[in-house]
């Protein structure tokens, strides 16, 4: 990653973030390039989520600093972050409202005019084969379902930046093979997930990650890969 | 996008979820009534005194079936973790403040509304058209500060342990000035005084913008995780 | 480590704590019985009318340590340093015991002065209103369990607490108030000579108790957090 000469769409220095009397992250550089795909990759409880989360700027380190798109996270014009995609365990809906509005809300945080954001609802519905559920109401999804909406959600506004916790978490085949789409060019992904043959595949670079620390980078086309992941996260 | 049509989007989407679920209006009617009966029966004012006990009667009870709409409120973002997808949207904090604030505000002025005849009806009050204009504009003000203050409060009391008796504790001590001040507004309506020019007006008035300039001032530091 | 924490530490190596531990206690003592053996005794009130020197002082105290709690909140959601928070949770503790203090000094004085213990005055219930929202503040950190979380909201009540003090007073004095105002010359509750010079003796031994009290209680907060600092440093290596 360290290669790459243009300004990084997102980037960590020396992060690092206690909880409850526990260090989460120590001191955890991260990089990520225009066009990147990298996967995070490590045990439970590495904090993965907790340093996706200060990516974003839901949580804030206690030492070392995040930059979005250049900015401080924290001093962030709130504009910028209309080109990030976010993805956690839990989908952010409104659970009475039906699939369609729930997007329709998000449109609008994302200021998207009515008639792109019909087209844009029109297709992914399609894409992610969810038309026939379009007017139920989010409770009645399986969790399967609702990672395929949560996937929506996350392209609805077409962000350049996606951050995505476990994307492949409760999808089946045939949703496994639409969910790369989100992998293709020209988006920048940052992604965890625990199917490492599966996700090798889409990223460019994974990142190993234990104990809050990152112990470890490889290319993803790596032959060695599985050498390195075994030996680093021993 | 500016705050303004963003705060209408999550006003339009908490109504609709009401719309859907009415896990406020009916439970918290229901709850006023409730409570109303109790006050009746365990006061048995005389009529005389029931027409100086109804404004802080009906205040109170605003007050107390309130905080559920207050938790109810927090709680519809909180279930899906709907409040991270508006803190990582290009839509600003404040939005968030204001929505729920509104939210909050509409759905418990409501109520308050509503209530009104059964009051009248239980109480055996006798109100002109121009006392009940007063009573409502009394009691929007008043749940303006009681939404505002109160929205901040839940958020900030939100991760902490045992934090439905917290957010009672914490926040009816601070509505004390706005309950003393609004009852006394109505009491000076229901005996034929109209005026906002005293010094419960402005007192009332005040609070009001004060919490509401405080919430949009320190929204930030309460949603950070 | 800050200049202040090496200072608290100078201060705890040279001994110097336990000299002004004696010297704040003896004040108190030495207050004391300047109050209750030197002062003559009001003519209107009786002896009862002494509590006074010992109730104005602690509500000044109360008074200054929830502006203290308000400064330190807002210093903390500024710059986000620990010390502000150690500070803050102090202060308030400090607060909240000389508010207990006035809440019990104040019926004690009230039931012979006035002929109730308490009385529904301006004064009273807004201390007392003082006292629950302060309790609540403690409260709000012991169950927030010292998360980062927790000592924002804590900071973010810490400045709403104190902004609602001058609405709470107004609201109070406009709905009732039979409290005496103190100091200002009445008849009744005018103070003489020997009265007033005993007013201000007990208004410098009271405040200095507390002042070493609120040292006391923040040194013991900054080690604390530099104990977990230090914990955590640990672990990491």
């Amino acid at each position: 990653m360290a290669q790459d000469t243009s300004p990084p769409l997102l980037e960590a220095v020396g992060v690092s973030k206690v909880l409850s009397e526990r260090w989460v992250l120590r001191s955890v550089h991260l990089r990520l390039g225009q066009k990147e795909r990298v996967l995070l990759y490590g045990p439970n409880g590495a904090g993965k989520t907790t340093l996706l989360k200060l990516l974003c700027g839901i949580q804030r380190p206690n030492s070392g600093h995040v930059r979005l798109f250049g900015h401080p996270i924290d001093r962030a014009p709130r504009a910028c972050l209309r080109h990030l995609g976010l993805l956690l365990s839990r989908g952010f809906f409104a659970e009475e409202l039906t699939l369609e509005e729930n997007l329709r809300f998000f449109g609008k945080l994302y200021g998207m005019d009515k008639q792109s954001l019909d087209e844009r609802i029109e297709g992914l519905f399609s894409w992610a084969g969810l038309e026939h559920a379009r007017r139920s109401p989010v409770f009645t999804l399986s969790t399967g379902q609702r990672q395929r909406l949560a996937l929506v959600r996350v392209r609805l506004h077409s962000p350049r930046l996606l951050i995505l916790d476990e994307p492949f978490n409760g999808l089946d085949e045939e949703a496994l093979g639409f969910a790369r789409d989100l992998f293709v060019q020209p988006t920048t992904v940052l992604f965890t997930s625990h199917d490492l043959a599966f996700s090798k595949e889409l990223a460019t670079t994974v990142l190993l990650i234990k104990g809050g620390r990152i112990v470890a980078e490889s290319e993803a086309n790596n032959p060695a890969l599985m050498n390195v992941v075994m030996e680093a996260l021993a | 996008m500016s705050t303004l049509t963003a705060t209408l989007a999550l006003v339009q989407r908490d109504f609709m979820v009401e719309a859907r679920s009415k896990e406020i209006f009916i439970p918290l009617g229901l709850f006023c009534l409730v409570l109303l009966l109790l006050f009746v029966f365990s006061l048995s004012p005389l009529p005389d005194q029931s027409r100086q006990l109804f404004p802080a009667l009906y205040l109170t009870l605003l007050a107390l079936s309130g905080i559920l709409a207050l938790e109810k409120a927090i709680e519809r973002e909180r279930r899906d973790d709907g409040l991270y997808g508006i803190v990582v949207s290009p839509v600003g904090l404040s939005s968030l403040y204001l929505g729920k604030t509104f939210s909050t505000l509409a759905f418990l002025f409501v109520v308050g509304i509503v209530s009104i005849p059964v009051f009248i009806a239980f109480l055996g009050l006798s109100l002109s058209w121009l006392q009940l204009l007063w009573i409502v504009w009394v009691e929007m003000l008043f749940l303006f500060g009681f939404s505002a203050l109160g929205t901040i409060m839940t958020l900030l009391s939100w991760n902490v342990r045992a934090r439905h008796v917290l957010l009672a504790v914490l926040l009816y001590p601070l509505m004390i000035p706005p309950l003393l001040a609004s009852s006394s507004l109505m009491r000076q309506g229901l005996n034929g005084r109209f005026e906002m020019g005293s010094g419960w007006g402005s007192l009332l008035v005040g609070f009001d913008l004060l919490y509401f300039g405080m919430g949009l001032l320190l929204i930030e530091h309460v949603l950070e995780e | 480590m800050s200049m202040l924490d090496k200072m608290l530490e100078r201060y705890y190596a040279s001994r110097l704590n336990t000299l002004a531990v004696t010297a704040a206690c003896l004040g108190v003592l030495g207050g004391l019985i300047r109050i209750f053996w030197f002062t003559p005794i009001d003519s209107y009130q009786g002896v009862v009318q002494k509590i006074f020197y010992i109730h104005l002082p602690c509500a000044i105290g109360a008074f200054t340590a929830f502006f203290g709690v308000f400064v330190a909140s807002i210093a903390f959601l500024a710059v986000r340093k620990d010390v502000f928070d150690d500070l803050a949770s102090s202060l308030a503790e400090v607060g909240v015991a000389c508010c207990s203090l006035v809440l019990i000094t104040g019926p004690i004085w009230a039931k012979p002065a006035w002929g109730a213990y308490w009385t529904w005055d301006n004064r009273l219930t807004t201390t007392l209103i003082l006292w629950v929202l302060y309790v609540g503040y403690l409260l709000l950190r012991h169950l927030s369990l010292e998360s980062e979380q927790g000592k924002r909201a804590a900071a973010v009540l810490g400045i709403i607490a104190f902004l609602d003090v001058p609405i709470v007073r107004m609201s109070v004095k406009w709905w009732r108030s039979i409290h005496p105002s103190v100091l200002s010359g009445q008849k009744g509750t005018g103070l003489d000579r020997p009265m007033v010079e005993t007013l201000w003796i007990s208004l410098l031994t009271f405040l200095f108790f507390f002042a070493v009290l609120l040292v006391e209680r923040f040194a013991l907060a900054r080690a604390k957090t530099l104990l977990k600092k230090v914990r955590m440093q640990m672990e990491v290596c």
